[in-house]
């Protein structure tokens, strides 16, 4: 009951903070949400068309939300994670996409991932996506923003799942799934490569021993030779000392968020009870 | 010179050595004889043998007279009535007479022991066995035909990349058995090493590793004896082949008797110990280093060996070996196998099913890919 009474607060907060006008919007094509008024017609049509090229690519959806109206105690990622939900986005049963959402407000950009969109935005990613869009940001390019953010999503969902990749509870730092195992296509290659050479020294070894390549000449001299020893000397010459460093522990340093990974995928429950990843930065 | 058949004192029919039980079997009668009857009818063939030669070589010398006076005159007809009268040595080529039904064998220069085209009989060519060409010891077949047949044929069944259906029992029954000349050299090495060893400890002191090395300055020197070293005394004998079926038992080596011959083939050696053993020194040298350096325990060392042969002496031994010439249909080659006629082990290059061989690699391939995968995928 709690948790619903809370989704039904923050639902009411969304409704206000974003305009009741946008609730029909959702259930349409349209995937670019200009309520700040950031966009030219020109910058939302050719978003618009970057996000149809996406989907299609990717079968996932992209969002871009933004917004100038105060909204009180409630935070960018609430609103981003709600407003993703809430007018049901995504194309397949897990709604996997993500929503870019500036803040014009709390002068935030945000990124809320869900479905298997976690899974490819992890921590690190969406550090280097953030960077990609933030300075955009700052010159007041919004629309090149929203495009370099969603242009860094894409090469990440076509780079796939990085191996090692994780999702834990951003709140208790606890680990949710195993992680991520994947070959890369160079690692196939090299692997295919030094099997198929195995393959061919097989044949080799084979023909040289039924083609009689190479010496058949064998005398066993341990088993045939009596040795009668005259002479043994051990005379001692010299000591010689060296030292060396030992090299430091490995293991020390690393760092980054969750478990020091750098592969893992913050996840937090939104008011729904559905899961998403993610996460903004101040502009 | 004459041939020698080995003939049952029982029925006259020949005998000829029978490996699985090392005796001597009639096949007309079935009577068996012992070691001792025979050997001592062998040295009965091999003194008359002898004495024809001495005779042969007297008449030789007188004629040689004859001819340094009359050699203008040489009569080629004369020369040829000579020849098919009786044998004569004609290049590589030497003419017998059979001594059960008189026809005539032809046969190669080094080549003691035959059998005869028409009748079939086991020949021994003693006088071919003049004592400088004599062997010292003989190591006699322990693996009669059809085991060696059957050894041929479970060798070739256990090579999976032999085309199926490739050997055939009846064609294999070809197989002959033949005596090869040998010389087994046991020489006597001063052998030396000098070099420097290491001794090394590693100390673990919180921050630094510590490496303690003494140096030692390392002498051993031995009187290496080196047995069984063998090398072929036939000139046209395949190396590959010959060493590929070593060791033979040579400690089951008898006095030789051309006895042992008797229903195989033989050849007599054609090279000197000398022409045959001339390599032998730096084979064995190369051996000095890793047997003088056994009794080291040094945790590493280097240095260099030296080596001088103080004695060397040759025994010329008649080795037992099956042989057999492979020819299949269709092949251009033929395929030549030799089998040790004491141990079984068997050498010769083999056909290959190349598909097949193909086929395994790849699959091989395939299965290593998979453990990469799997590894690389649970593992890492």
């Amino acid at each position: 009951m709690k948790l619903a009474k809370r989704f039904l607060a923050l639902a009411a907060a969304v409704w206000l903070a974003l305009g009741a006008g946008w609730a029909m919007a959702a259930a349409t094509e349209e995937r670019v949400f200009d309520s700040a008024n950031l966009f030219s017609a020109t910058e939302a049509k050719t978003i618009r068309a970057a996000i149809a090229d996406f989907q299609k690519a990717a079968g996932m959806d992209f969002v871009v939300l933004t917004s100038s109206q105060s909204h009180g105690s409630t935070t960018t990622a609430q609103i981003a994670d709600d407003y993703y939900d809430q007018y049901g986005f995504g194309l397949d049963a897990e709604h996997s996409g993500a929503l870019y959402y500036i803040d014009m407000s709390a002068r935030e950009e945000y990124l809320s991932t869900t479905g298997a969109m976690i899974d490819y935005i992890t921590d690190s990613r969406l550090e280097s996506a953030l960077d990609a869009s933030n300075p955009n940001l700052k010159l007041g390019r919004y629309a090149d923003a929203a495009l370099a953010m969603l242009g860094k999503v894409r090469q990440y969902v076509q780079a796939g799942i990085p191996e090692g990749q994780y999702r834990y509870d951003v709140l208790t730092g606890q680990r949710l799934t195993a992680r991520h195992k994947a070959l890369t296509g160079t690692e196939m290659l090299v692997g295919g490569a030094l099997c198929l050479a195995v393959g061919l020294v097989f044949i080799g070894v084979v023909k040289g021993r039924y083609k009689l390549k190479g010496s058949t000449y064998r005398y066993q001299y341990a088993n045939n030779a009596d040795v009668q020893m005259t002479e043994s000397r051990d005379d001692y010459l010299r000591t010689t000392v060296t030292r060396t460093r030992k090299a430091p522990p490995p293991g020390a340093g690393g760092g980054g968020r969750g478990f020091g990974g750098g592969g893992g995928s913050g996840v937090h429950v939104g008011g729904g009870g559905v899961s998403h990843g993610g996460g903004g930065r101040g502009v | 010179m004459a041939g020698v058949t080995y003939k049952c004192p029982n029925c006259g029919s020949y005998i000829a050595f029978n490996p699985d039980n090392q005796k001597w079997k009639c096949d007309s009668c079935g009577s068996v004889y012992e070691e001792k009857t025979l050997l001592a009818k062998a040295e009965e063939y091999q003194r008359e043998a002898d004495a024809e030669n001495a005779q042969m070589n007297r008449e030789q010398d007188a004629h040689n007279h004859a001819g340094q006076d009359h050699a203008q005159f040489a009569d080629a007809a004369q020369q040829q009535a000579d020849e098919s009268a009786c044998e004569v040595e004609n290049g590589a080529q030497v003419v017998y007479h059979c001594p059960s039904c008189g026809s005539e064998i032809m046969t190669d220069e080094t080549t003691v022991a035959t059998h005869c085209y028409y009748c079939h009989n086991p020949v021994v060519l003693a006088g071919k066995l003049t004592p400088d060409m004599r062997p010292e010891q003989v190591l006699p077949f322990t693996i009669g035909k059809e085991k060696a047949i059957d050894q041929f044929m479970r060798w070739v069944s256990k090579k999976i990349f032999v085309p199926k259906g490739f050997f055939a029992r009846d064609q294999v029954k070809q197989m002959e058995g033949v005596y090869y000349p040998h010389f087994v050299t046991r020489c006597v090495v001063d052998g030396r090493y000098e070099g420097e060893g290491l001794r090394t400890t590693v100390a673990d002191s919180g921050q630094w590793i510590i490496t303690t090395t003494e140096h030692y300055a390392v002498t051993r020197r031995a009187d290496i004896t080196f047995s069984n070293v063998m090398r072929p005394a036939l000139k046209s004998t395949d190396r590959k082949l010959s060493d590929g079926i070593h060791p033979f038992p040579l400690e089951a080596v008898k006095p030789f008797s051309g006895a042992y011959l008797s229903g195989f083939l033989a050849e007599r050696r054609d090279l000197t110990a000398e022409e045959a053993t001339a390599d032998v020194e730096s084979e064995l040298s190369g051996y000095v280093t890793p047997l003088l350096t056994q009794t080291l325990h040094y945790t590493s060392y280097s240095g260099s060996s030296s080596a001088q042969m103080m004695d060397k002496q040759c025994r010329y031994v008649m080795l037992p070996t099956w042989v057999l010439t492979y020819q299949k249909g269709g092949e251009k080659e033929p395929y030549y196998y030799v089998m040790n006629g004491s141990t079984g082990e068997v050498c010769g290059k083999l056909p290959i099913n190349r598909g097949k061989l193909r086929l395994y690699a790849l699959g091989l391939s395939a299965l290593l890919f998979a453990g990469y995968c799997a590894a690389a995928y649970f593992l890492f």
